[in-house]
């Protein structure tokens, strides 16, 4: 039996159309990824973390609306899939379905836990609280429209970027953004809404 | 005051961001009730960002980092 460790990154994570040659096209091997996480390796995390954490914060952050909080979840999301994999059965869905449920289901518990108003689940997407609706995703459909989202997200002008991601992205005031641009406080305030704006024609055109 | 008014305001866009304070939230979802426009506007406000953070979560180096340190104690906790 080969060893994991003789498969390199590319090899894994690569796309089939990214290749040159044309011989057989390996598609992305879910069977030797679990091998390595359940040899808890760490090469295997980088490659699951490459690999799916843009779809896991997106379950998490539609969920509990928050960037901070979608970190924190995130961080216990794939430390419940560490510790849990070996409960992980391939006979009763793919890996990427278990995943998305656990992250599911940690967003939940926040929410509920944090007594948020019944009202805040209204404004999700009610597909997301079913869990056998999460089931219909596969891999490869949200692996390209997380490459979707990238190339949409190049589209916002470096001006508003910069702004929206120190502000929501990382979590810094309008005044830290401000000084740290060294732009005046109005500049900043005007930008982060039109950049906004700009992020709505963007991907809802 | 007009819907078309109160969603040109910009404080929609300040409610996604997550920079007002809670009582100016709670106003911001009040008008979500009464008036659907601005309802839907907040929501393809919000799912616009959702999606652009998404995007970006790769540049999260820092978090990356956080996670693998916090998987590296669970197994120290139990080998």
């Amino acid at each position: 039996m080969k060893t994991t460790d003789n498969y390199s990154l590319h090899q894994i994570i690569s796309e089939p159309s990214t290749t040159d040659d044309h011989s057989v096209k390996l598609p992305f091997d879910t069977a030797i990824l679990l091998d390595m996480i359940r040899s808890k390796s760490e090469k295997g995390f980088h490659i699951l973390y490459d690999k799916y954490c843009g779809a896991l914060y997106n379950v998490l952050i539609k969920i509990v609306l928050r960037t901070d909080v979608a970190d924190d979840l995130l961080q216990e999301t794939f430390v419940k899939i560490w510790k849990y994999i070996d409960r992980y059965d391939p006979a009763k869905g793919t890996l990427f379905t278990w995943m998305l449920n656990i992250a599911r289901n940690q967003a939940i518990d926040y929410l509920r836990s944090h007594g948020y108003r019944q009202q805040l689940y209204e404004y999700i997407d009610p597909f997301l609280l079913h869990a056998d609706c999460v089931g219909t995703a596969d891999i490869n459909t949200s692996d390209l429209e997380f490459k979707d989202l990238k190339s949409k997200a190049m589209q916002l002008d470096k001006k508003y970027a910069e702004v929206i991601d120190m502000i929501y992205f990382h979590g810094w005031t309008q005044e830290q953004t401000a000084s740290k641009l060294d732009l005046p406080l109005g500049t900043v305030k005007t930008r982060a809404r039109k950049g906004v704006e700009m992020l709505k024609i963007i991907y809802h055109q | 005051m007009r819907e078309s008014d109160y969603i040109a305001s910009g404080i929609l866009q300040d409610y996604c961001l997550g920079l007002l304070t809670d009582e100016e939230k709670k106003k911001v979802e009040a008008m979500c009730h009464v008036y659907p426009e601005v309802a839907r506007e907040l929501n393809l406000l919000r799912s616009a960002l959702e999606k652009y953070a998404t995007s970006r979560i790769e540049h999260k180096t820092e978090l990356r980092r956080a996670v693998w340190e916090s998987i590296k104690k669970l197994s120290e906790e139990k080998p």
